[in-house]
């Protein structure tokens, strides 16, 4: 048929064979009423659509349908979906029931077998560390000796790191509580797109993104951190307060409220929240991501590498009086 | 009776022991399944037994690949049942009472047969559990495997990872030596910052305005029941929606 994929349409774009269809068809004279003269035909309103664009249609029943006209845009519409159901046909035929049947395996013996293994390996490298390392257990608790310094779990280390930079309630409740409950099960809500189900780092642009947003992420938190320990958010808008006479700049509760101090939540958010647009940025002028699944690889790793970051300078470069230093430091040691 | 007991009684005397043993009603009803090397059994066993219909009979053969899963979602459930064993075993040793309760640590350390590396067990599955759990969450996001239909079953994962953070804090405060307490100073200060209910969450969590013997019963009681009892019952619909949504992810 005129309207099928001809040998001429090879190496074409779908939107140029689209253009194509859309020539033929109105060449064919679909789109024009039928028995009417050309200058009263009324452009026709396509009648059901559906018939025309259901794929399994022979494709005589477009262009030798009698009856009502069809539109070309439609007529054409159908060819290229025809076209384009005929290619997924042709790539994955449905597997017969053998195939699928050898495409499944019993969960006994062979499922059971590598979760008992797994699990045993990992009981006994539990047993191993616990025979040889032992749990700390320090002094009796004494709420009047204060420790110094006084730490959180090492999983919250992460949060008190963020705690020595802004206020508590950012810090300590609202960051963990946005990243918990609302950022990372939004995720799959944003990011729909199953082409790359089951793959690790399914897209072609994933590795290079996520390794290249760890590395930057990691920067900025050192840096940022490096920042405020020896120049200081404070430090710095106090002398722009001293030199322009704007005491607002360093009140840590202005009207009142406390969320809306510079130093304490305006300028530390900021922080958070540029260099993420920055990286966005960078990721569009450098590797030019395909689809939103590459955005969310990066927004998801600087998230992982966040929470490394923070975790390790917490437990590791944090001594007395939670001062930025050297794990070696002998002012590491925990003083009542 | 006794005609029920000759079949028995006559492999016994003529030696066909295996067939004794086997063969019988008592057997039968505590062995269902013969032992699974048919594909009849191999389904069967996966039907009648509690804790295997968990699982599917068949899977698709991508989903064994151990780089992809590396096991991490099992291993999460599996070092809560340790957690669980262990802490059970703690508990006959503990008493959850400022007096008392540092002491119990330290007969466990010093008294109790295997007391100390049952502690240590304890101690290192929880920070094992937190790891792990991360990791199987680091593991779904970058198979992609959060996309529909699976985006309730993701959501239910940041409560978990939630629960278990919780969980592994509220065991913290337990030994009651001056790591935990002040530890939990610093937690509880960080949830007295929360904006308009902050003092009556501290209050909440410590049961006073200072850490005390009221903190210790309540953390002990989210502890050893009431989060574990909550975990259980997200982890039930965790697995039970695996299994709704298609099974574990996989190449379309």
């Amino acid at each position: 048929m005129a309207l099928d994929k001809s040998p001429d349409m090879e190496g074409m774009t779908p939107a140029e064979r689209a253009a194509l269809y859309k020539q033929r068809a109105a060449a064919l004279g679909i789109g024009k009423a039928p028995n009417t003269s050309g200058a009263t035909a009324a452009p026709a309103k396509p009648a059901a659509p559906s018939p025309v664009a259901a794929p399994a249609l022979p494709s005589t029943a477009v262009a030798e349908r009698p009856g009502p006209a069809v539109p070309a845009k439609v007529a054409a519409a159908a060819a290229a979906r025809r076209e384009q159901v005929a290619a997924v046909a042709a790539r994955e035929a449905a597997p017969s029931h053998k195939e699928q049947s050898e495409r499944l395996v019993y969960v006994w013996p062979h499922l059971v077998t590598i979760e008992f293994m797994s699990a045993m390996l990992l009981l006994f490298s539990l047993v191993l560390v616990s025979v040889v390392l032992q749990a700390p257990l320090i002094g009796h608790a004494n709420l009047d000796k204060t420790p110094n310094p006084s730490k959180a779990p090492w999983y919250f280390l992460n949060l008190q790191e963020l705690l020595l930079h802004m206020h508590p309630a950012l810090a300590g409740v609202i960051v963990p509580s946005v990243v918990l409950f609302g950022l990372i099960p939004a995720i799959p809500y944003i990011d729909r797109n199953t082409a790359d189900v089951g793959k690790w780092f399914g897209t072609p642009k994933a590795v290079r993104i996520s390794v290249f947003t760890f590395i930057y992420s990691t920067f900025v938190l050192i840096a940022e951190i490096l920042f405020d320990e020896l120049i200081g958010v404070k430090p710095l808008l106090k002398s722009i307060a001293d030199a322009t006479g704007q005491p607002w700049l360093v009140d840590p509760n202005p009207l009142g409220i406390g969320l809306l101090s510079m130093t304490n939540v305006i300028v530390p958010l900021t922080l958070m929240i540029a260099p993420i647009f920055l990286l966005l940025w960078l990721l569009k002028l450098i590797y030019k991501p395909d689809t939103i699944r590459d955005y969310m690889f990066a927004l998801f790793t600087g998230f992982v590498a966040a929470f490394i970051v923070l975790t390790i300078s917490g437990t590791f470069f944090r001594g007395q009086g939670m001062r930025l230093m050297w794990p070696w430091d002998p002012r590491q040691e925990r003083v009542e | 009776m006794m005609n029920e007991l000759r079949p028995f009684l006559e492999d016994l005397s003529r030696g066909n022991f295996r067939r004794a043993l086997t063969e019988n009603r008592v057997f039968k009803a505590w062995f269902r399944t013969g032992y699974p090397s048919t594909p009849r059994n191999q389904a069967l066993i996966m039907f009648n037994n509690v804790f295997l219909h968990l699982h599917p009979v068949r899977i698709r053969r991508e989903s064994l690949k151990i780089t992809y899963t590396f096991c991490l979602g099992g291993l999460s459930f599996f070092l809560f049942l340790i957690l669980t064993v262990s802490g059970v075993l703690l508990m006959f040793y503990y008493r959850p009472a400022t007096t008392v309760a540092y002491q119990d640590m330290k007969d466990l350390q010093t008294i109790v047969n295997f007391g100390l590396m049952l502690r240590n067990l304890h101690r290192y599955s929880a920070h094992g559990m937190v790891i792990v759990v991360f990791l199987h969450m680091l593991r779904v996001f970058y198979t992609g495997s959060y996309k529909p239909p699976r985006e309730f079953n993701w959501g239910v994962g940041a409560i978990l990872l939630f629960l278990t953070f919780f969980l592994s804090f509220t065991g913290y405060l337990l030994p009651w030596d001056q790591l935990a307490v002040w530890a939990v100073t610093v937690g509880t200060n960080m949830a007295g910052a929360t904006p308009f209910i902050g003092e009556q969450t501290r209050f909440l969590l410590l049961g006073g305005y200072e850490i005390g013997d009221n903190t210790l019963i309540r953390w002990y009681v989210l502890h050893v029941i009431a989060l574990p009892l909550v975990i259980s019952i997200f982890m039930a619909v965790h697995f039970w929606r695996i299994r709704k949504d298609g099974g574990i992810s996989g190449p379309l």
